[in-house]
Parts: C-alpha cells; structure tokens; sequence
C-alpha cells in the first residue's frame, strides 16, 4: 500500500473499500478507529422505555383534553347564564336589578372552578405524594 | 417497513400507537445523540423522555423539509446540550485551538494495560474530547448522518464539521496508534 497522508486515508476508509495489501501503521490504526467509532455503546435504554413514554404522552394528553373540557365547561355556563340574563331583560326588565346583586356569584363560581382545576392538575403534575 | 409519512398523519390524527412506533424507531438514535453528552445512565434516560415529549409535542410543526431522523436528532442534540449546561456546567468549548495536543487523561500506563477492548478504549478517548466533537463522531459514524444532515442537527456549517471530523479522527488515530504499539504483539 502506497503512503498516504491522513487526509487520503480517512477518504479511503470513510469510502469502506477494502484493502488487500498490506497496511501502513497508520491505516491499520484508521481501519481500527473507523470499525470502533461504528460500535454502539454497551449500555442502551431499558426495554420499557417506549411504554414509559407512552405513559407520559398519555397523562400529558389527558391533561391537556381535561383543560379543554373545563374551558369549554366554563364558556357554556357563562354563555347560558348571559342567556338566562339576556331573556329575563326581556320578559321582566324590573326582576333584572334584583339578579344583579347575585352577579359576583356567578361570576366567582366559574372562577373558582378554573383555579380548582388548574391547582389540581399542578400537584398531579408536580406528583407530590409519591412514596 | 417505517413511513415517515404515514406514521406522523396517524400521530397528528391522535393515534397513540403511531407515536410508539415513531419512539421503538428513534430512540437508539435520540440515546446515542444524548449519551455523547450526558455521561449519567439515569440522567441520559430522562433526557431522552423529554425529548419524545416535545417531539409529540411540536410534531405538527414538522413540514416534512428535512428527514424525521434528522428533526429528531436535533431536539435531542439541543435538549442535551440544555440539560449539560444546566446542570453539569460543563465548559462548552467552540473550537480548541489546541486539539492537536489534547490531553487525555485516562492515558496512565496502568490504565492502558487493562484496556484490552479497542472499542473501550476508543470510548474512553471519545469521552474526553470536548462535546462538539464527540457529538459530530457519533452522529458521523454511528448515526450514519451525512456532514450536511449535522449541520442541520447541530446548526454547524459543513465546513467547521468536516474540520472537526477530520481533527478528532487524526487524534484518535495517533493515540490509538500508539496504543496498538504497546498493547499489541
């Protein structure tokens, strides 16, 4: 085999052909550093890793749907209680300030009911009564 | 047989089981990006969950202008990188100018002799490089990417990660050249 310099030789292994003459030290030291740096490593991820991220992807998921739920939970009840509202201010405009006093009430519930979910799905996150 | 195509519809349309396909698929590729950099068993394995988490995550942001393989592999290089800088506040050195001298400090003469494994050795050396060349050599070599896929991965041009592929390999080769002296009759 021809002296080549290092550039060559790691042109000529990196194009995988195959040598018959004899190698230089050089080559024989790239020929055994490229067949090296193509061994995996000994140690890889547990055989239950997909289904562990599977898991996760799952809870995230299911999280993500609950939110969109209470959203959407939250809006039907504002938009039938501006209904409600709306149709007494129509059929008995003098029943209508009596109502108003309970305003805060029904504006604090859909509130509440959003921090409440919101907090929980924080500790489920946060998993704070694992053992 | 994998289409990649196919299988990120399926996950877009909600099928779960399409997303376990993509994982089986990638995650020796994910592991071997975030095990160059992240030396921890535990810590490379948490790593690599967070990485299928955004990939499901930000799936529908793959236009299909690059392989999946390549997209993958990105998150998981810039996770990884995150994570080390974070955590391991390792030096993130850019470019050693002195690379050609660079000290290897597993190389006492004790060491050496139980080194009987070639491919631990060149492990071992691998390991000591500093991360942007331990992370072109795996993606080059085991990951099989071409120089212009790492630079999509690793946001590096093509010129700096030829530079770097052939400086860490001509490294490589000088010590375990002279390693094959020694240890070989």
């Amino acid at each position: 085999m021809k002296e080549m310099n290092d550039d060559e030789l790691q042109r000529w292994f990196e194009s995988k052909r195959l040598q018959d003459e004899p190698m230089t030290e050089g080559a024989k030291a790239y020929s055994t550093l490229f067949e090296a740096l193509a061994v995996e490593p000994e140690r890889g991820l547990p055989y239950d890793f997909s289904a562990r991220v599977m898991q996760q992807v799952k809870a995230d998921v299911k999280r993500r749907n609950d939110l969109r739920w209470n959203l959407l939970a939250v809006a039907i009840f504002a938009v039938i209680l501006a209904g409600i509202y709306g149709i007494i201010s129509v059929v008995s405009p003098k029943a209508l300030p009596s109502l108003m006093v309970y305003k805060w009430i029904f504006l604090v519930i859909p509130a509440l009911f959003i921090a409440i979910q919101s907090i929980d799905q924080k500790l489920v996150k946060m998993d704070i009564f694992r053992i | 047989m994998f289409s990649e195509k196919e299988v990120v519809t399926r996950i877009l349309n909600g099928d779960v089981r399409a997303f376990e396909l993509l994982v089986k698929q990638y995650e020796r590729l994910v592991f071997y990006v975030v095990h160059r950099l992240v030396k921890e068993q535990e810590a490379a394995e948490d790593i690599c969950q967070e990485v299928f988490i955004k990939v499901h995550k930000s799936l529908w942001r793959f236009k299909f202008e690059s392989k999946l393989s390549t997209w993958i592999a990105r998150i998981a290089y810039l996770t990884a990188i995150n994570q080390v800088r974070k955590h391991h506040r390792e030096r993130l050195s850019d470019y050693p100018d002195d690379i050609e001298n660079y000290h290897f400090t597993t190389e006492t003469p004790e060491q050496l002799l139980t080194k009987k494994d070639t491919a631990n050795y060149v492990e071992q050396l691998i390991a000591q490089l500093p991360e942007k060349y331990r992370t072109i050599l795996t993606l080059y070599h085991l990951s099989e990417f071409s120089c212009v896929e790492i630079g999509e991965i690793t946001g590096m041009p093509e010129g700096t990660i030829k530079n770097y592929l052939f400086r860490a390999r001509k490294l490589l080769k000088d010590k375990l050249q002279a390693y094959l002296k020694n240890e070989l009759p």
